[in-house]
């Protein structure tokens, strides 16, 4: 059986969620990895291991999204998280 | 044992997220995967693809010789720029050349590719054969120019999304279903239980491809943010983390200097210091006709158990000084280490046959996952909830994607015996890959008209086991080379592969039963 449709996203919400998902959770993914890197004594094995590291938060990050009912509420978690993040490259840095 | 299962939402969710993400990628994965599994034995196979290569006889490289076979050849080769030499093995005798050519008066470049006759020095951009490289190009869409390895890099990006949300649909029942083969039940039942099994005993493997395949061709997207904010925009400060070859300077106003004569010599000099321990496997120049030269070379360490075994050590041309030496076991940084441990794991580079073997039979275990994938897909939609019309629909669409899949067999075997028989020098690969390419397309096509599935699946099975016959019977015709007669052994390997396959395929074949009569319309 295929999955039940009741459960599943509007037309307008799902193009919000999919956008959030490619687009905001790789900007949540690039930001925390800033933030990580951000620490000058872990900024080269940080820099190094995001090359595998980045992949996975982006996709997971992807999956997750979907769980949120509102897709304007999921960008807004998204900018918020990027936002936060890019905060503490700014102050680590 | 159950684990405890995710609310109805939550499953219906992941469930709908793997179909779709599913339906999408399968034949695009399926290409890759299969291609990819040739692509191990890329290098192993060589021999058997260039007969002209099974009768060089390797002698010690001469760089006084390549740079000279280069400056001959193409009269505005750049040695200032980086220059990579790769050497010529016993199963590879031929020397790699990367570069650049800078036009004199111009400010453009233009990169070059072309390979080294480890005998003669003479270089050519045009392939003596092609069939490694060209699987090895289709395995990331090379041949799609320019969104090719976009669309490959996002194909891989998105099977890490395909993959979590597989095992967050089977989560529940992820322990039990760990090993539970079973051939009893519907076909949809077969299909459903055979994806679930392989899809999670291939688990680790897949997503450890869907990972590092992202990390060779989406790399960009990564590093970009890092390179902005904490390197002034300059790559190669992440390159240097990773090679430390990339972390050398270089002077642009550097006087000029003729430094070929060094760079032999230290070549010599790094094989009477290294040689017993380690192979040479390639050097990378920059500034040879500068004051400032340097030679970096990559060794590779004989000890077996060494998994990290890649060594780098890197010199000045002018007077030898050493700039750094990073081998294993000794000043090796740990990010040189995790690059190419990423290394090892993608091409199975890290123990051997037996390794490329059992990566080669996860391959095709993970081409299975893909089609069982999309016949699920189908059968799960063939009930009363859906109108004809939309049927006809699932059908048309799983034929058109099993036809697509299953005829890259039969055209991989052709493409072997076609880089044997079809002739000409300059235009060689350019007519096998027509071959390949065509003889796919035709087939495909030819396949969609068929009835069934189960006749696709046999089509393919007679023409891959034909093609495959074909393949050592090719070779032994064409270059005198008969398994039974050559003694190298991935010549003889080879077609014993292919000979193994031709009657593995017609065995199954056999198996399997040709469509009842009431089924055909």
């Amino acid at each position: 059986m295929p999955a039940q449709t009741k459960y599943l996203s509007s037309r307008g919400q799902r193009a919000l969620k999919i956008t959030a998902a490619v687009l905001g959770a790789y900007l949540v993914s690039a930001s925390f990895h800033l933030m990580l890197g951000a620490m000058p004594f872990a900024r080269e094995i940080i820099v190094v291991l995001s090359g595998v590291s980045f992949f996975i938060i982006w996709a997971g990050l992807m999956v997750a999204g979907f769980l949120v009912r509102n897709g304007w509420k999921l960008w807004g978690i998204y900018l918020l998280l990027t936002l936060i993040f890019g905060a503490g490259t700014w102050i680590l840095k | 044992m159950k684990l405890k299962g995710f609310g109805n939402r939550a499953y219906n969710i992941f469930f709908h997220l793997h179909t779709v993400s599913g339906i999408v990628l399968a034949v695009a994965l399926f290409v890759i995967f299969f291609a990819g599994a040739f692509t191990l034995f890329k290098s192993e196979f060589y021999l058997w693809e260039n007969p002209a290569a099974r009768k060089v006889k390797l002698e010690e490289p001469d760089l006084r010789k390549v740079v000279a076979g280069l400056q001959q050849t193409l009269t505005d080769f750049d040695l200032n720029d980086d220059t990579y030499i790769t050497f010529a093995g016993p199963q590879n005798p031929v020397i790699g050349i990367y570069g650049h050519i800078k036009p004199e008066g111009t400010e453009g470049e233009i990169h070059y590719a072309g390979k080294m006759n480890p005998v003669t020095y003479a270089v050519s951009d045009k392939a003596e054969s092609t069939v490694g490289e060209t699987l090895y190009k289709l395995h990331y869409f090379a041949q799609i120019p320019f969104a090719g390895m976009w669309i490959a890099g996002f194909v891989s990006l998105f099977f890490i999304f395909a993959t979590i949300t597989g095992v967050l649909v089977h989560w529940k029942n992820m322990l039990t279903k760990f090993w539970a083969f079973s051939f009893r039940g519907t076909w949809k039942q077969i299909w459903t239980n055979g994806h679930t099994v392989f899809g999670l005993l291939g688990l680790p493997y897949q997503f450890m491809y869907a990972v590092t395949g992202a990390f060779y061709l989406l790399l960009l997207l990564v590093l970009l943010p890092a390179v902005m904010v904490f390197y002034e925009g300059k790559p190669e400060k992440v390159y240097a983390m990773a090679y430390p070859m990339y972390g050398v300077e270089y002077n642009e106003e550097a006087p000029s200097a003729d430094h070929t004569e060094n760079l032999a010599s230290l070549y010599t000099k790094v094989r009477e210091r290294y040689g017993a321990a380690y192979d040479i496997l390639a050097v990378q120049t920059h500034h040879v006709q500068k004051e400032d030269g340097a030679a970096n070379f990559r060794l590779v360490s004989k000890d077996k158990s060494i998994f990290a075994s890649n060594g780098y050590i890197g010199y000045r041309l002018k007077d030898g000084e050493e700039l750094y030496n990073a081998l294993p076991g000794e000043n090796k940084k740990s990010t040189y280490a995790i690059v190419e441990t990423i290394m090892h794991l993608h091409f199975a580079s890290f123990g051997g046959g037996v390794v490329k073997a059992i990566y080669f039979v996860m391959a095709l275990f993970s081409c299975f996952v893909f089609v069982s994938g999309i016949l699920i897909w189908k059968e799960a939609r063939n009930n009363s909830h859906y109108s004809d019309r939309q049927k006809e629909f699932h059908q048309r669409v799983t034929k058109i994607f099993l036809a697509i899949c299953f005829t890259l067999f039969p055209a991989t075997a052709l493409l072997f015996s076609a880089e044997l028989l079809v002739p000409g020098v300059t235009e060689h690969a350019f007519r096998v890959n027509t071959v390949f390419f065509i003889s796919w397309l035709l087939m495909a096509l030819a396949s969609i008209l068929l009835r069934s599935e189960r006749t696709i699946t046999r089509y393919s099975l007679w023409a891959g086991g034909f093609f495959s016959l074909l393949v050592p019977v090719v070779n032994g015709f064409t270059t005198g080379d008969w398994f039974w007669k050559t003694s190298i052994t991935q010549v003889w390997a080879t077609d014993v592969f292919w000979l193994l396959t031709g009657i593995l395929s017609y065995s199954v074949l056999g198996f399997t039963r040709p469509a009842p009569k009431a089924l055909r319309n």
